[in-house]
């Protein structure tokens, strides 16, 4: 029986190991490029559930506009809302300006998707209100 | 029709003392005269040839110059052995001396299996004759001889026990060459096992990430998804700017009679009426707006002034 030449089986194996680096290298740079969408889809992700959280939440921004709302400094303003699908509408004819103010600092500080806002001086002491914000 | 094509080798004696016309465009078969190798004819209580093969260093121990041999066995009868001993460097070296290309060979044989025992002997230059003495094929001195013939290689047949020779093995030795395959073996094992590795952990990664949708209940594809960040993004900064301004506006620096009448903002524009305050006194009212570089527009109507920002 003829035995293989060991100097052909020494080049078989260094063809094989030259292609085998060839793909090693291209396997290694695509899991390189994978792990980099990898992170950024998971930046996006935590990204996007933060602020879905915020503006996207509607439950959590009806929520927390009624807590707002029932506050007994803004009683007197005798604010109206009006929900639809797209967001939620507030609205005062006449309302003081300290109670203006704190509900616009609790809804400014809270991040509410503001869409719409007009805020008239009737006099010195109050104002008139509409404020639409969005989900 | 394809054998007018084929190229047929021409038998070619070869001896360190024969003179040779080679043709560049020819092949060969080469006949190694006796004078290229050593040989003995053996009984042993072996059945294979391989088996002989092993032990053939050892039967030529004393006889041998020193060298890198190889070695070659024919078995004549049951137990009865030819064992040839060649060295493959000196043969290439010959080849090389006598103008041949090993390319051009297409094979070799020992002369012993291409002569006829019972043949005269052969005259194969002035001094020599090839001539079989107890069976095997010798090199002799052509005085010894009244009759001889002279050697005509178109009367040989090809041999069918042909050898190859070994071009490397006098730098590097076969059980090195065997080690250079393992540690090359080795070494492609690693690189398997690792690409394996490599390929596993790619595949991992695309489930991974398909986890990751799922969980984040994120959209099928990622630009869908960086859509939606942007429009989120650019919601943030709206209302981080109009929280800005409009408390800048709240905070400037009013003299009597100067105040704010409205707010209204549509998504995209802040419009500040304000009253009492004139185009020279706006720098005083709007500082922050100019110390930051905000850009903004005025509109003045009587008593009324106008600001308009972009958010």
């Amino acid at each position: 029986m003829n035995r293989i030449n060991p100097l052909h089986l020494i080049i078989l194996l260094l063809v094989s190991i030259l292609f085998l680096f060839f793909q090693l290298t291209k396997i290694q740079s695509d899991l390189h490029e994978e792990e980099e969408a990898y992170k950024h889809s998971e930046q996006i992700a935590k990204e996007l559930v933060a602020y879905k959280k915020f503006y996207g939440d509607k439950q959590r921004i009806k929520k927390s506009l009624k807590m707002i709302l029932a506050q007994g400094s803004l009683k007197k303003a005798k604010i109206q809302t009006k929900e639809s699908s797209r967001g939620i509408t507030i609205m005062s004819k006449s309302i003081d300006l300290y109670a203006l103010n704190s509900l616009m600092s609790k809804l400014f500080n809270g991040a509410y998707p503001i869409k719409n806002l007009q805020i008239k001086r009737i006099d010195n002491k109050n104002a008139s209100l509409r404020l639409e914000i969005q989900w | 029709m394809f054998s007018k094509f084929k190229q047929q080798e021409q038998i070619l004696f070869l001896d360190p003392d024969l003179k040779l016309s080679i043709d560049p465009k020819k092949r060969y078969f080469i006949l190694l005269s006796p004078s290229l190798y050593w040989v003995k004819k053996v009984t042993l209580p072996l059945k294979y040839t391989h088996e002989v093969k092993k032990i053939a260093p050892t039967l030529f121990e004393e006889t041998l110059p020193e060298g890198n041999y190889n070695f070659y066995v024919h078995k004549e009868l049951d137990n009865s052995y030819l064992v040839f001993a060649y060295e493959d460097k000196a043969l290439l070296a010959l080849l090389t001396q006598k103008g041949l290309s090993i390319s051009q060979v297409k094979g070799f044989s020992f002369a012993q299996f291409a002569i006829k025992k019972d043949e005269k002997a052969l005259k194969i230059n002035e001094q020599n004759v090839v001539s079989f003495k107890d069976d095997i094929l010798v090199l002799l001195p052509l005085d010894w001889f009244s009759q001889t013939k002279d050697i005509n290689l178109y009367e040989f047949a090809k041999p069918k026990q042909t050898i190859k020779l070994e071009q490397f093995s006098h730098i590097v030795d076969k059980s090195t060459l065997y080690k250079i395959v393992a540690l090359l073996t080795l070494f492609l094992m690693v690189l398997i096992a690792q690409y394996l590795y490599y390929a596993k952990h790619k595949e991992s990664l695309a489930l991974q990430k398909e986890q990751l949708f799922q969980k984040y209940k994120l959209k099928p594809t990622l630009m869908q998804n960086k859509a939606i960040l942007a429009q989120y993004k650019k919601r943030d900064q709206q209302a981080q700017k109009l929280r800005t301004y409009i408390n800048y506006f709240l905070k400037a620096n009013f003299k009597k009679k100067e105040k704010i009448v409205s707010f209204s903002y549509d998504g995209s524009l802040l419009k500040v009426v304000l009253e009492g305050v004139t185009q020279s006194s706006l720098k005083r009212v709007l500082s922050k707006f100019y110390k930051e570089k905000i850009k903004f527009t005025t509109k003045q109507t009587g008593n009324k002034l106008t600001v308009e920002v972009k958010i």
